[in-house]
């Protein structure tokens, strides 16, 4: 546990997500700043990670360089088996609209389409019909039958976010990725957004990784990564709230 | 509160930029109205003070208040014998111009061609010197203001009435430089005294000894006995420039010079009451006419005036356009205010929250404004300054002549543009800047709070009512009789109501219209196309308003495509119906003494009598603007040749026949002879521009004014009494089975002679004609795009805007899987939407004012209305493209925002 590398010899499902030797910096000289400083992960295929650490730990730049957002100074991502270094601009967005799915803190819909146009999007930028059947499970699912017609200002926050969590799992894809998917949500709405994350984990096998530093929502996770200082410093699985408090207080966050 | 506007300023730079522009481009384009003008008002000035010279009198006949001067008669040369020896007079120089001198020469491949048929100034045909044995005095070049710089002054070498004379000439510089005229050659000068050969013997500067002043005229220059030849005015001069001795006094001088111009306008009476009939039958024209001594300064600020009625057409269609831009800026300006205010919210309520008053808030909006205002009015100016010396330097290439001097900055420039650019701006600002008082502090704290402007339905109330004032206006201006100007007025005003009215609606039918406009954009490319559409119908008043910019240009253009179409359609409706004719010779040249020589109509005539089998006749025809006073107006006069003309046109004759009173006829028009209570038979008066008046009898009254106007006499009318309007038209009739070829080719014998006419049959003449009007609305339409261009810089500007509002959104976008591509079509098609929709409207608005103007335009120019379906059609599609010319670069900056960044986007 006192490596982080342990984390890769502990894997035992396929990887959805790996990064290997992951570094990030910003800036340089005086300025320069290690976002990421040699990570290596693996994310596996139909688990739930959540990814702790205090603000500044490179939390949420690993996740964006594991989602093909941002870029790795050095290191390599994989997605799938596709390795994220070697794909132009257009084939990420590609990927992107593929193979990930995401989950943002707030502003996740586009306010002139309505539900079922924002559950759909991705699928229709790529020119695909949504298995039908499978739309009426995950709006099911997260309870959004009677919503389809209205638009995002017609829908409290608890509600735009559930459709914000449809439309990641709708395309069915390799990994979902969550940037604090509850910060804005009082903790009742945001449990029950938790909830849907949980469920499509443990009933749709999807794969989530989940960006936090609520201790409660990360206890939600089969699996917790702690960062500081743009390194995978800990890890924990089963985790429950306490132990999460107390090894983030070890840590130092 | 002042530091804050200009950091606002000076952050947001690309912004301010991007409206500055627009109001850069207004205030550019009105200085330049007035720069060119001054500019060419100054260049007419300086000619009309250098034709005049040195001199301190003018003797001549007199014509009255209010008639085109152009037609003042000439007087006899006798008369120059009486001042000469007036005490006090140092020197004599009489005076006699001919338009229509054009001398020709041969081109390269060996064709007879014409000076300067091409551009719109005319040739001017001007006597030199003194003719042997004459006595003027020591005035020479100073009388002339033409300062030889190569070769000698032309002399007399005998009479042009022998057509083996070959004479002598001079030319300006400019036209003996520009058509490679050489000294001690021979050429052909065509002239309305006919076609004579003569020696360039010299050359000369006018105005000026180093400077050839004569602003694109073409001047040729004969002696003097000469110069009453090929004018057609043996014995007359057109007027006698004096000079006076030092110290002479000018009132005593004129006092004795009127005296003895009195006297002996009395002894002509006298002796013209004696003359046999015949005689003052021909002399007829000059019995009532009185003679006059003015002095330079009189004529030089009548010959101003007369230059400036070409001038304030040239600066009234300048000025006009730059209302349009200015128009069309104000637009843009408002709609960035408040657009850009709206995306201020927070942070104006931040400052209202920590203790500003709403009146700061207000005020520093409109301190911004006017910063701006400033900014861009200074370099509008700049602009315009430049501008407009880019266009003297194309009119001085296209024929114009030099035009020395600089271009003047007058005070009323700057203020103008400085009230105009500011003012526009201040404006445009009030009201975002009214609404900004309204931001609760508490804004700050909250997100998406809103601006709401005025309410829509105070909106479509007060736009509903303006479009019905504006369109009673228009329909009372298109049905009711009134008088033009009422018309004009009515329409004018009506369409401009209509406009704003339209304006205020057009939110509210924004969002159908888009749904409409982008159905195939949703078709084609589904999701791009669903948010371009959507967001299109997202914010009403900000597609309108970006859209009304384009409106206003599109209504122009469509307007000026109605209009001309209309006329063109009129115009070719009267050749196919009304036009019996077979072929057709007229000038080339644009100017209102247009014409060639007599002869060539004697010649035609001639061989119409000589070979009845190719040629059954030819008619020459004759026109003057102004020229006649009739009931006490004056009228524009046509003349032909009334026993002849049925044959060769059919003007629509209602009552009674065209040569029903021989050579004595008149025929008119239906409603002025309405006006007039006028029926055949009566005897009608017209006073010529000698004062004498002639009793004519009404033979016909007719229906079609587009072929002759609505006052049509015979030729030998004009023969008389209106010796000054040239030969402009004839017309020739092939006898019914002839060979047309063989015809033509007989007619061309004697035209070829004149390179400067235009020979047509039907068919040449219809396109010459269709080309013509084909070319002035390119040239209304290019005038037009500036104001696109000032609308698809409003496009630009709103989608730039609209793309920073929308960061976030884009950004969401692009993460979970919009590719760059789709990203820029979504923008693209947005703004497609924007400007189709403005251009719908503005085509709509434009047809529906074209009707309107055609109804009030006199019947001459267009009775028929044709609508240009292609034209329009083409004219919606270049404001799509436009549209997608616009959002080039907002589109470019949205696609390669970076995605993360833009998620976190505040």
């Amino acid at each position: 546990m006192d490596s982080p590398g342990d984390g890769t010899t502990m894997t035992t499902g396929r990887a959805a997500a790996r990064m290997v030797a992951g570094t990030k910096v910003y800036g340089s000289g005086d300025t320069e700043v290690r976002a990421l400083d040699g990570v290596d992960v693996e994310l596996e295929q139909g688990r739930f990670t959540a990814i702790m650490g205090p603000s500044g730990s490179g939390k949420s730049t690993l996740m964006h360089c594991s989602a093909g957002l941002d870029d790795l100074t050095s290191g390599t991502v994989q997605i799938g088996d596709v390795d994220l270094g070697s794909l132009s601009e257009r084939d990420l967005t590609l990927l992107r609209r593929d193979k990930v799915g995401f989950v943002f803190q707030a502003f996740n819909l586009i306010p002139t389409l309505t539900t079922e146009e924002n559950l759909t999007l991705p699928m229709d930028l790529a020119g695909r019909k949504p298995d039908s059947s499978w739309l009426v499970d995950v709006v099911e699912t997260v309870g959004l039958q009677d919503r389809l017609t209205h638009r995002p200002d017609e829908l409290s926050g608890g509600q735009q976010q559930r459709v914000a969590v449809a439309r990641a799992l709708i395309s069915q894809p390799e990994i979902v990725f969550a940037d604090e998917p509850t910060g804005n949500l009082d903790s009742i709405t945001g449990g029950e957004i938790l909830d849907f994350l949980r469920n499509a984990v443990d009933s749709l096998g999807q794969t989530l990784v989940m960006v936090t530093h609520d201790a409660g929502a990360a206890a939600r996770a089969d699996r917790v990564l702690f960062l500081a200082d743009g390194r995978i410093v800990d890890e924990m699985t089963d985790p429950d709230p306490d132990r999460i408090l107390d090894r983030i207080k070890a840590i130092g966050g | 509160m002042l530091r804050l506007t200009l950091r606002n300023i000076s952050r947001r730079k690309l912004r301010f930029a991007l409206t500055t522009l627009a109001v850069v481009l207004g205030v550019a384009f009105l200085s330049t109205s007035f720069f060119l003008t001054d500019r060419l008002r100054d260049s007419f000035d300086e000619l009309a003070t250098d034709i005049s010279g040195e001199i301190d009198l003018v003797v001549r006949t007199s014509i009255d208040e209010g008639a085109e001067r152009i037609n003042r008669l000439p007087l006899p040369e006798e008369v120059l014998g009486l001042v000469k020896d007036v005490p006090g007079i140092r020197s004599v120089w009489p005076q006699i111009q001919a338009w229509n001198v054009v001398p020709l020469y041969t081109d390269e491949s060996g064709e007879l061609k014409a000076i300067g048929t091409n551009g719109g100034a005319p040739q001017f045909g001007f006597n030199y010197g003194e003719p042997e044995g004459a006595d003027y005095g020591d005035a020479g070049e100073e009388a002339s203001q033409l300062f030889i710089t190569d070769g000698r002054a032309p002399a007399r070498t005998g009479s042009l009435s022998d057509p083996d004379t070959v004479g002598e000439f001079m030319l300006d510089n400019m036209t003996a430089d520009e058509f490679g005229f050489d000294i001690g050659e021979t050429y052909t000068v065509s002239a309305p005294g006919g076609n004579r050969r003569f020696v360039l013997v010299g050359t000369a500067n006018f105005g000026s000894p180093d400077e050839n002043k004569n602003l694109g005229a073409n001047l040729s220059l004969f002696d003097e006995e000469t110069t009453q030849e090929i004018a057609n005015k043996v014995g007359l001069y057109d007027e006698i420039s004096i000079f006076l001795e030092e110290g002479a006094d000018e009132a005593t001088v004129m006092a004795d010079i009127q005296g003895r111009l009195d006297q002996a306008t009395a002894e002509f009476r006298s002796i013209f009451s004696n003359l046999s009939e015949e005689q003052q039958r021909q002399l007829a024209a000059f019995a009532d006419a009185r003679l006059e001594v003015v002095t330079a300064a009189t004529k030089i600020a009548e010959d101003q005036s007369d230059f400036d009625q070409f001038i304030n057409i040239i600066s009234s269609v300048l000025l006009g356009f730059a209302v349009i831009a200015v128009v069309v800026s104000a637009f843009i300006i408002n709609n960035t205010f408040a657009i850009v205010i709206g995306q201020r919210v927070r942070e104006l309520a931040l400052l209202r929250a920590l203790g500003a008053t709403g009146r700061q808030i207000s005020r520093s909006v409109r301190l911004e404004a006017i910063v701006i205002g400033v900014v861009a009015t200074a370099l509008g100016l700049l602009a315009g300054y430049l501008l407009s010396t880019l266009l003297v330097w194309v009119l001085v290439n296209i024929g114009f002549g030099e035009l020395p001097g600089s271009i003047p900055i007058r005070t009323r420039t700057i203020v103008v543009g400085v009230v105009v650019g500011v003012g526009a701006t201040l404006l445009s600002a009030i009201g975002p800047s009214r609404r900004v008082r309204r931001i609760p502090p508490v804004a700050a704290l909250r997100d998406g709070v809103r601006l709401t402007p005025t309410g829509l339905r105070r909106r479509l109330l007060v736009g509903g009512g303006v479009t019905v004032v504006g369109g009673g206006a228009l329909a009372l201006g298109m049905t009711v009789e009134m008088p033009t100007r009422s018309v004009l007025f009515a329409i004018g005003g009506g369409a401009l109501a209509a406009f704003i009215g339209v304006y205020l609606l057009s939110p509210s039918i924004t969002r159908p219209v888009s749904t409409i406009l982008g159905w195939p954009i949703r078709k084609i490319y589904r999701v791009p196309g669903r948010l371009a559409t959507e967001n299109a119908r997202r914010a009403p008043r900000r597609t309108a308003a970006t859209a009304a910019a384009l409106t206003i240009g599109l209504a122009l253009v469509s307007l000026a495509a109605v209009v001309s179409d209309s006329v063109k359609s009129t115009f070719l409706n009267t050749l196919e119906e009304s036009v019996e004719a077979d072929l057709f010779a007229y000038s080339g040249t644009f100017n209102p003494q247009a014409g060639f020589s007599t002869e060539l109509g004697y010649d035609l005539q001639n061989l119409a009598a000589e070979r009845p089998d190719l040629i059954e006749s030819a008619m020459t025809m004759r026109w003057t603007l102004g020229g006649v006073k009739i009931e006490g107006e004056f009228k524009d006069l046509v003349a032909a040749e009334l026993e002849i003309l049925e044959a060769h046109m059919d003007v629509q004759v209602l009552e009674g026949t065209e040569s029903g009173a021989g050579r004595d006829g008149i025929l008119i028009h239906v409603d002025p002879a309405a006006d007039l209570g006028l029926e055949i038979g009566d005897e009608i008066s017209l006073e010529f521009p000698g004062g004498r008046t002639r009793e004519l009898t009404v033979a016909a009254i007719f229906q079609d004014s587009t072929l002759l106007g609505n006052w049509v006499v015979d030729v030998s009318v004009f023969d008389v009494y209106l010796p000054n309007a040239p030969l402009a038209w004839i017309s020739v009739l092939f006898p019914d089975g002839a060979d047309i070829d063989a015809s033509r080719a007989a007619v061309e014998v004697y035209t070829d002679a004149y390179p400067q006419v235009t020979v047509e049959d039907r068919s040449e003449l219809r396109a010459a004609q269709e080309k013509q009007l084909d070319q002035l609305l390119s040239i209304i339409q290019v005038f037009l795009g500036l104001s696109l261009l000032i609308a698809v810089l409003g496009i630009t500007n709103t989608m730039a805007l609209s793309v920073y509002e929308r960061t976030r959104e884009l950004g969401l976008l692009r993460a979970i899987g919009m590719t760059r591509r789709q990203l820029r079509r979504m923008v693209r098609w947005e703004a497609v939407i924007i400007a189709l929709f403005g251009g719908l409207l503005g085509v709509a608005m434009g047809v529906l004012f074209g009707l309107a103007a055609i109804a009030a335009l006199p019947e001459t120019f267009v009775d028929l209305v044709s609508i240009p379906y292609v034209s329009l059609l083409n004219y919606l599609m270049v404001s799509g493209i436009f549209g997608m010319l616009a959002t080039i670069l907002p589109a470019r900056r949205a696609s390669r925002m970076n995605v993360l960044d833009a998620i976190s986007h505040e």
